[in-house]
């Protein structure tokens, strides 16, 4: 039985990837900001299984960065150009 | 002469990635029913009288009034391995598909944190420390050449934003 917040993650990688290859930032955007509270999810719950509390940590910290990394960066490139 | 991968190389690592991401998953879904049937043989053995199917401790009422435990913690940990290995490769198809060094140096960072996960808990239940051993060196190979090939490319190129 799969724990559903890997389900969420799945979907969230596979929206990331559609927004990058079809270059829609929007969509990146909504990924992101939803991968910043799937990563706060995470640091504070776990994955729910029977394991060593770095990996969710680890795991909850890499995805808060990407979330504000693509964030960021998407925005600044889009300002950059525009203005 | 410059090497270049050519596609033979591309089609290998491609075969590469797939293979390590789907066998930990169909292996942790063939243990997990193993391991759900085994609870219900338990069960069925010693007339449990509350349904303790998740990842927990189930207190034992014995005969004549004496109380022993019983551990049904399941291993569940299987599937964190597709996670890992999938997130990595989700990762460096990003950077690849935007030329962008970070998201390949945090595949690196994830395939680190993989193998070291394999050192702690072995890798999906291998039994062979010798086979376990080499997935860890893998793994970790891996992640070290992504962090220490992307930080090149990025200091090379002047830190600038890809």
């Amino acid at each position: 039985m799969i724990s559903w917040i890997y389900l969420v993650g799945f979907i969230l990688w596979g929206l990331l990837l559609i927004s990058f290859w079809f270059k829609e930032y929007p969509i990146g955007a909504l990924a992101s900001i939803f991968m910043i509270t799937y990563g706060i999810y995470i640091v504070i719950n776990g994955f729910g299984e029977d394991i060593a509390i770095w990996i969710p940590n680890a795991m909850g910290i890499i995805h808060i960065f990407l979330g504000g990394y693509i964030l960021i960066k998407g925005s600044y490139d889009i300002y950059s150009v525009e203005l | 002469m410059k090497y270049q991968s050519g596609k033979p190389l591309k089609l290998f690592m491609l075969i590469l990635a797939i293979t390590f991401v789907s066998i930990p998953f169909v292996t942790s879904l063939a243990t997990t029913d193993d391991i759900m049937a085994y609870l219900g043989t338990i069960e069925e053995k010693l007339n449990l009288t509350e349904e303790q199917l998740n990842a927990t401790d189930a207190n034992v009422s014995l005969m004549r009034g004496d109380v022993g435990t019983i551990s049904t913690n399941t291993n569940q940990t299987n599937i964190i391995y597709t996670f890992l290995l999938l997130f990595a490769l989700v990762l460096f198809v990003i950077s690849r598909m935007i030329n962008d060094f970070a998201f390949s140096m945090i595949a690196g960072f994830v395939m680190c944190i993989t193998a070291i996960f394999s050192a702690q808990y072995g890798f999906y239940n291998f039994e062979s420390s010798f086979l376990n051993t080499a997935i860890i060196i893998i793994f970790a190979g891996i992640g070290f050449y992504l962090i220490i090939k992307s930080g090149l490319d990025w200091i090379n190129e002047g830190w600038g934003v890809a």
